[in-house]
């Protein structure tokens, strides 16, 4: 688990090539995260952006 | 060159693959030594927040949840100057930012042009403390897009640029 250890090292304990392996591996989980949004939009074509964003806007409004 | 400060909501449309999104998803995606997206520390909690309250709507699946957290989190790990794979720039939310956003809500109590809640002036205030960061000739280069009608009308009244993550400029 050289990834997770990267991630976690404090920042003065990080060369150049960890930087560069954190991003490679934050570049391969946001393209993973793009894959399972995809798989789901394809199983739920009936959800809306409006319902998604309605859903992430709810934080703000007040109750 | 324009800076962009991200609301939340405009930030999150960039982990999904809604081509609504692409704009953003583009933005997101352009890296440098010296990013161009500006966020506050708070969206570091209001995204985690925004993820798990989709994922509690059933609005999406928990595989989506899996990957975006932890791709979410590497890229504030990646957020310093100089680090080729940098995305954002964070604004601090310091005492001053607290007294500018507590200073907003009075401002606009009366709900013109838009009633600013807490979340929303913090926002603003970290956008106008990253506006006032930058040299004179380059303040009106902060363009800040969300999606909050409420922020966006305010963020106008203050002098900003304001852009609706899915009707951006041509």
């Amino acid at each position: 688990m050289q990834e997770q250890r990267t991630f976690d090292k404090p920042d003065a304990e990080m060369t150049p090539d960890d930087w560069d392996a954190l991003s490679e591996e934050a570049e391969r989980m946001y393209q993973e995260a793009l894959k399972a949004w995809d798989e789901f939009a394809q199983e739920h074509p009936e959800i809306t952006r409006e319902q998604w964003m309605g859903a992430v806007l709810k934080e703000r409004v007040e109750r | 060159m324009s800076l962009y400060f991200l609301d939340t909501n405009a930030l999150i449309g960039a982990y999904g693959n809604d081509p609504a999104y692409s704009w953003v998803r583009g933005l997101v995606n352009k890296r440098g030594a010296m990013p161009g997206i500006l966020l506050s520390d708070l969206t570091r909690i209001e995204f985690h927040s925004a993820v798990y309250s989709l994922e509690r709507e059933r609005l999406i699946n928990p595989g989506w949840v899996r990957w975006t957290i932890p791709a979410f989190e590497r890229h504030i790990r990646l957020s310093r100057e100089g680090i080729a794979g940098a995305r954002y720039r964070l604004i601090e939310v310091t005492p001053d930012v607290l007294e500018r956003a507590r200073d907003l809500v009075q401002k606009y109590q009366s709900g013109k042009p838009k009633a600013l809640h807490t979340l929303d002036a913090i926002q603003l205030a970290c956008a106008i403390k990253a506006s006032s960061m930058l040299p004179d000739a380059q303040r009106q280069d902060v363009k800040l897009v969300t999606e909050d009608q409420q922020l966006a009308g305010c963020a106008a009244d203050q002098g900003f640029e304001v852009i609706n993550t899915i009707h951006p400029p041509a």
